[in-house]
């Protein structure tokens, strides 16, 4: 999702300072959008929202209350905080002045998550090589994003020049590499 | 996304002494910020009114005083250019950290303004 | 002992760094991660938790048993109290030893390596491992040396980690180890390994700036939470003798176990000496001390790369030499001391290849920061601009063309723009 897409997304909505676009389970920053003043953290606020999200996720299972067009609304000081889930594989998490009024707030939000929803990619029909889908995965996601093919390269064994052709990772191979990005990023699984 | 870098006016009384606050470079995010003292202030004085306020002297080179506030945090203070850094922590959580500069920032100005106000330290001369 | 100071001097002429009579030198937190985590991917992270584990014990044993005789410090409590004060002087953290002859535990607040990783990679990364390695090897070596126990006898294991998201560290230290003999490398190992210093393009400038540097860090000591802070950077008064143990014995795993996957090994290991120079350098240049004692950076090539050099010799990297320096084109360093190549002789003996990792890639970073970095600007050195510099292949190649690790008088690097 391009920033161009995401400026475009939020155009003529008022009093918006943020959205995040998370993906679940793993709460990795998938997109956003700040407005000029913002100095947020992006990668941050979706690591913790996202947690926050799966939290209330499971608690409103727990209690058989559970739906997925629930919204969580945080009322901070300086901010109002929407979080709805888009998809399985989604939610998003829009900050709003806290002087907007919860109207008009809730309004926009429809807007929006009808803009984004409908531009998210479809996981299912996802064609690209699973290889390539787990380099692409680990360069957005993976700290030190320069080292990281050299990083897999030495947990796997397999030669960087390899890995630099991720489509042509053989299926073992490619089962390799998802298990050294997992254990890079500290996951049970990939959003693929 | 790249954060602007002037967070915080200094205080109106101190404007032509105390520049606002940057971010400076550091090994960790929101730790080292930037201010700049005007030429009129006289080191001696201004260090006197910092450790009166509780800064202990951590260094002394001609060309340079590092002063740290019992809470932690250090000014490092150029003296020729007038350059000061605002040390904050690393023990201050990251997202506490620009409020924590502010805070040292508005403070120093203070500290400024008492010295230009009405009962004038004789050793802080204005141009 | 009342002051740690005076277990601190160096090797005459080649700026190198001992305590007692252990190398140690200054590195920051980026470096440490990033070596740390080189051992971790080539190893896993139980058998490098092992590694690090054991290179701690060695190194700080050697050191403690030092610190012990200098300071007459008689009883098992003295003994454990003076080895929590050198903790705290290296910038480590504040370390409790709470073990007995019999083994027991420690526990650590703001653990150097636990707390920088939470700092730099927790909000991206949920660690599942432990990683204050370094703190279990020293917290085994200080009781085993506070209870005059056989080296190697107790094992360090963490059990609780604040890198982890647990509220703090905590280590048990157990009887059962398999035992150490292998002698340390030490003062006279490493003095009896370098060769004749030399001097190069600039010396009058880099000499004085590391002499200028040197008394400025005589008064850099630990915060309240055992932390060292000097020239606005974080940095530790690291065992180099862990570096280099770390270092060498995953690089010879691999070259004996994964071949193919030596060129990577190789390539992370030299990747820290970028993180090296980038973060520690580049911040010293830009730090309130360094405009003070030296003046603001202009961003000449010559003087970048001056500058570089006397602050690799004011951390103790060793004596440091321009022997050629052509804007845009070439450098040459040579040096007949440093920390890596003494480590490899006396361990391990000569060998068939270059081993000066870290020399030969901080030697390309000063070239990086030369010409790719807007000194008069005065940019923030984030991990943004890291990226930018480092990411899309290194404009400079290097290669180590002597090494006295391999039979050499002295080592040298070669740094060339690429084609």
């Amino acid at each position: 999702m391009s920033s161009d897409f995401m400026s475009q997304a939020v155009k003529d909505i008022s009093f918006l300072r943020a959205v995040f676009v998370i993906t679940m389970p793993d709460c990795l920053l998938y997109s956003s959008w700040l407005r000029a003043d913002s100095q947020w953290s992006e990668e941050e606020v979706a690591a913790y929202f996202g947690d926050l999200f799966r939290a209330n996720r499971k608690g409103l299972k727990a209690l058989g209350s559970w739906s997925s067009d629930m919204q969580v609304t945080i009322e901070a000081p300086d901010n109002l905080i929407i979080m709805h889930e888009l998809t399985a594989d989604f939610v998003t998490a829009c900050v709003f002045e806290r002087s907007a009024a919860l109207g008009m707030v809730r309004l926009h939000m429809k807007q929006l998550i009808e803009r984004i929803a409908a531009s998210l990619p479809d996981f299912q029909s996802e064609q690209r090589p699973r290889g390539v889908r787990v380099v692409d995965f680990l360069n957005r996601y993976a700290p030190d994003p320069h080292a990281v093919l050299l990083r897999v390269s030495l947990r796997t064994r397999l030669p960087l020049e390899l890995l630099e052709k991720p489509e042509t990772l053989t299926p073992e191979q490619v089962a390799q590499v998802e298990d050294a990005a997992r254990e890079i990023l500290g996951l049970q699984e990939l959003s693929l | 996304m790249t954060s602007p870098p002037i967070l915080s006016e200094p205080p109106r009384a101190a404007s032509s002494s105390l520049s606002a606050l940057e971010r400076d470079s550091g090994c960790c995010r929101d730790l080292n910020w930037r201010c700049q003292l005007g030429p009129e202030i006289r080191p001696e004085a201004l260090e006197r009114r910092l450790v009166a306020a509780g800064y202990d002297s951590r260094c002394r080179h001609p060309a340079l005083r590092v002063l740290r506030h019992p809470s932690g945090h250090e000014l490092a203070w150029v003296l020729a250019s007038g350059r000061v850094q605002i040390r904050i922590p690393l023990g201050v959580d990251v997202d506490h950290r620009p409020a924590a500069a502010r805070r040292i920032h508005a403070a120093l100005g203070e500290l400024l303004s008492q010295a230009s106000g009405p009962d004038q330290d004789p050793e802080v001369t204005t141009r | 002992m009342s002051d740690l100071k005076n277990l601190s001097r160096a090797v005459p002429g080649h700026d190198l760094k001992l305590l007692g009579s252990a190398p140690y030198v200054y590195h920051c937190h980026h470096f440490n991660l990033f070596h740390d985590q080189t051992v971790e991917d080539a190893l896993g992270p139980e058998e490098a938790f092992e590694v690090r584990c054991r290179a701690a014990r060695r190194a700080s044993r050697h050191l403690l048993a030092d610190a012990v005789r200098m300071a007459g410090a008689a009883t098992p409590i003295e003994r454990l109290q003076l080895a929590a004060s050198i903790f705290r002087w290296m910038g480590q953290g504040d370390l409790e030893l709470l073990a007995g002859a019999d083994g027991g535990a420690a526990r650590g607040n703001h653990l150097h390596y636990g707390f920088a990783w939470r700092e730099k990679y927790g909000a991206k990364v949920r660690r599942k491992v432990p990683i204050d390695a370094f703190a279990a090897g020293y917290a085994s070596a200080a009781t085993e040396v506070a209870f005059d126990l056989e080296p190697g006898s107790l094992c360090g294991r963490e059990t609780s980690c604040f890198a982890c998201r647990e509220p703090g560290c905590e280590f048990s230290i157990t009887t059962g180890g398999e035992g150490d003999t292998t002698a340390p490398v030490d003062a006279a190992g490493v003095e009896r390994r370098v060769g004749t210093p030399g001097a190069g393009i600039g010396e009058e400038r880099i000499a004085a700036i590391t002499q200028g540097l040197n008394d400025f860090l005589l008064g850099v000591g630990p915060d309240e939470r055992g932390l060292v802070q000097g020239f606005g950077i974080y940095v530790t008064r690291h065992l180099s003798g862990y570096y280099d143990q770390t270092a060498y014995d995953t690089i010879h795993f691999i070259e004996q176990h994964a071949p193919q996957a030596t060129a990577a090994v190789e390539g992370l290991f030299g990747e820290s000496g970028h993180v090296c120079v980038f973060y520690t350098f580049g911040n010293l240049l830009l730090s309130p001390e360094w405009e003070g004692l030296v003046g603001p950076v202009r961003g000449e090539v010559e003087e970048v790369v001056t500058s570089c050099t006397a602050i690799a010799r004011a951390l103790g990297f060793g004596h440091w030499t321009i022997s050629e320096l052509v804007p845009g084109e070439r450098l040459v360093l040579r040096t007949a001391s440093n920390y890596e190549f003494p480590f490899y002789l006396e361990r391990y003996g000569r060998s068939a290849k270059p081993r000066c990792y870290f020399f030969a890639n901080a030697a390309r970073a000063f070239m990086q920061l030369a010409h790719r970095v807007d000194w008069p600007a005065k940019p923030a050195l984030t991990e943004d601009l890291y990226q930018n510099l480092f990411k899309q292949g290194l404009s400079w190649h290097t290669e180590e063309t002597c090494c006295c690790a391999r039979g050499d008088d002295h080592c040298e690097v070669v740094v060339t723009r690429r084609s």
